[in-house]
């Protein structure tokens, strides 16, 4: 009797729930908006014209700072298709997030014997010992996705005493900055207040919001107190709490700009289920859970987006021309192009942003 | 008992030296899928970076030998790192900064002993209580930035320096080793931790000042994680409010595989320094070999269950035979 009861209920349960979803019905601005996904106007190569060829049969030691994280995986996947190419052995040593793992990493690397090492959002002030044994064993080491080197400001660490990669590939972070600032400005429908939430510690990070800030001073916007820090072991429901509790104290909030597209991503969907839908987050990096959220008409508006395989041809470009022993291409990032994605220029759907030229073709021809 | 090493001798031979055979299996398997494992460089950079997660390990071991679990060596790790790079920044001499990252390790330990004894509050809850405490003094400190102004040259030599193809760093591990060993097979403080870890109860009625024992557990493990900070620092050049704090799950991994060599059952040193090699030759035996990223976690999650369950049989094991 006892299970009859117990298959009774739990057939009731799952009916009820079955019954349940069929009446619920997704709020007009969670489903899935019918955007437009543009085909962005053809834009021409600006890329090196001076021809590099490339070597065949390196070891290339890839070096990402989380492994998990698509800033740092999808150049590194670009550098493996070109790897492949070239016959090269490319291996990856993931940095795991922590300056530590990162800094054994590179020592592992040197230990394969790799001729050159890409390390992608490496901070060189944390990993000294790596670099040193790197130099130690003449292997060039070089970066992608730092923004310390043309067009963004160059370091001067060896005035401090301090190693440093050979190079770094990475977009202008102060004209995407501006670029970021000017959107607002031109999609501002309220109030126009703008709090921008800053993670310290981050070279990219910081020239971004040097060009924002200075941009916002030209525009019609003005900016909500002081800047919110935030740590990245913050990220997730600290961050959205801090967020949420900011928004409601602050209620002419308009816009809400947060460094990575992650923390933007979380802090999107933490404002949608509070019912706060009367603030624009804007992010940066264009990953496709951003994108997806643009597009389902989130909370989420914006994001500054560069293209990420550009990021690694254009740093395996510099590595092939460094290992010739030519002169670098200027500037070092190699005009990678970027862009402020919102629901105007979405791109297919599952896909990040990318510039529409063949530069995968131009690279080819300079290293063939 | 002057004197006297505590012995079990019921264990078999492939209990106490089992691991040798598969730490060497290790190196024979990844030496054959790479022809870089096996290499004076490679070795090299392994035990040096294996310095610092030792000195944790080491301090793990005090306070896994009363029964006691800490939560925070991570985060006195970092709260010490910070405090030297900051220390260094504003021009301290640099003599000094070691030493006083090593007394704000200790003194982090001494807090956490006062919790656990004077409070009555569970060393889980009030370790992490104070571990969160020192990420917020950490974060304070650094503002959320990269502090590497100045790091005393000094430190730096000799968290990197080597000498005969080994770091001055392992060097000072090894002599670390041998004196923790000595002091817990050798004096009475060593013979009052394992009875206070075996039986607190027991351990009073014996005369033993059990929580006297407990909070200098505590500030050994504090004073251990003071001297890993000043290792990395030196290795890493720079300091941050998210440095070091991901090395506790291995350091308590290694301190539970201990015990399943040499003495099985009981946390010992040269269990530990075994366990240890295994995993760090392990782990690089896997990514120097070309396994995809994940298969690294997976190891390290592989070794961590292993380690506890072994831990727990041998644990059982060695107290049926008393």
């Amino acid at each position: 009797m006892k299970r009859v009861v117990s298959l009774a209920l739990l057939l009731l349960l799952t009916g009820t729930t079955a019954g349940c979803s069929a009446l619920i019905e997704l709020p007009d601005e969670l489903e899935e908006n019918d955007q437009t996904t543009t085909v962005s106007e053809e834009v021409t190569f600006e890329g090196p014209a001076e021809k590099a060829k490339a070597p065949r049969g390196i070891k290339v030691a890839l070096v990402p700072a989380q492994a998990s994280l698509s800033g740092c995986i999808v150049p590194c996947e670009a550098i493996e298709e070109i790897g492949d190419r070239y016959e090269w052995d490319v291996q990856t040593f993931d940095g795991k997030g922590t300056p530590d793992e990162q800094n054994r990493s590179i020592m592992n690397a040197v230990a394969w014997e790799a001729d050159v090492i890409i390390t992608v959002s490496l901070d060189a002030r944390s990993v000294q010992q790596g670099i040193q044994a790197a130099n130690d064993a003449g292997i060039p080491i070089v970066s992608g996705s730092n923004g310390t080197d043309d067009p963004n400001p160059q370091l001067n660490l060896e005035e401090e005493g301090l190693l440093d990669f050979a190079f770094d590939v990475g977009p202008d972070y102060h004209a995407l900055g501006e670029a970021m600032a000017e959107w607002m400005d031109e999609n501002s429908d309220g109030s126009g207040e703008v709090v921008v939430y800053s993670c310290p510690g981050s070279y990219s990070v910081e020239y971004f919001e040097e060009g924002l800030l200075e941009k916002i001073e030209d525009t019609g916007l003005t900016l909500d107190e002081e800047l919110q820090y935030f740590t990245f072991e913050q990220m997730g429901d600290e961050l959205n709490r801090m967020v949420i509790g900011y928004v409601t104290s602050h209620p002419d909030t308009e816009f809400v700009f947060l460094p990575f597209d992650p923390a933007a991503v979380s802090v999107a969907e933490a404002l949608e289920s509070v019912g706060i839908h009367d603030v624009k987050v804007c992010g940066v990096l264009g990953n496709e859970e951003m994108i997806s959220l643009i597009r389902q008409g989130t909370a989420a508006v914006c994001t500054a987006a560069y293209d990420n395989v550009y990021l690694g041809y254009a740093t395996v470009d510099q590595t092939i021309r460094l290992l010739n022993g030519q002169e670098l291409a200027s500037p070092r990032g190699e005009n990678l192009p970027y862009t402020i994605v919102d629901s105007s220029n979405l791109p297919e759907e599952g896909e990040a942003w990318a510039p529409n030229m063949d530069y995968i073709g131009a690279y080819y021809e300079l290293w063939d | 008992m002057n004197g006297r090493k505590i012995r079990n001798g019921n264990s078999s031979f492939l209990e106490k030296y089992g691991m040798i055979g598969i730490l060497i299996l290790i190196v024979m398997f990844f030496s054959f899928t790479s022809k870089n494992f096996f290499s004076v460089r490679n070795f090299s950079n392994i035990l040096i970076s294996q310095a610092v997660m030792g000195c944790l390990a080491l301090g793990g071991m005090f306070i896994l030998i009363v029964n006691e679990f800490d939560l925070s060596l991570g985060y006195i790790l970092c709260f010490s790192m910070v405090l030297g790079a900051l220390l260094a920044e504003k021009g301290v001499p640099s003599l000094l900064i070691p030493v006083i990252m090593v007394v704000a390790g200790s003194a982090c330990g001494l807090l956490n002993g006062l919790i656990t004894t004077r409070l009555g509050i569970s060393s889980f809850i009030g370790t992490l209580s104070v571990g969160l405490m020192l990420s917020g003094i950490s974060q304070a400190l650094s503002g959320g930035g990269i502090l590497n102004t100045n790091i005393p040259a000094g430190m730096i030599t000799f968290a990197r320096g080597k000498i005969f193809q080994v770091g001055y760093c392992v060097w000072f591990l090894v002599l670390l080793c041998v004196i923790v060993w000595y002091i817990l097979n050798f004096t009475r403080f060593g013979r009052h931790l394992y009875a206070v870890g075996s039986s607190k109860r027991t351990a009073l009625f014996a005369g033993i000042k059990v929580q006297k024992v407990q909070i200098l557990a505590f500030m050994a493990s504090g004073f251990f994680c003071g001297i890993a900070a000043v290792l990395l620092l030196g290795q890493l050049g720079a300091a941050s409010s998210a440095y070091g704090t991901s090395l506790l799950l291995p350091a308590y991994s290694v301190v539970f595989l201990s015990k399943a060599a040499f003495i099985p059952g009981k946390i010992n040193v040269p269990g530990m320094i075994l366990g240890m090699l295994l995993c760090a030759l392990g782990e690089n035996g896997i990514e120097i070999s070309g396994v995809s990223t994940w298969g690294s976690y997976a190891f390290q999650g592989i070794i961590l269950i292993l380690s506890i369950w072994i831990s727990a049989v041998l644990t059982e094991r060695a107290a049926r035979a008393r």
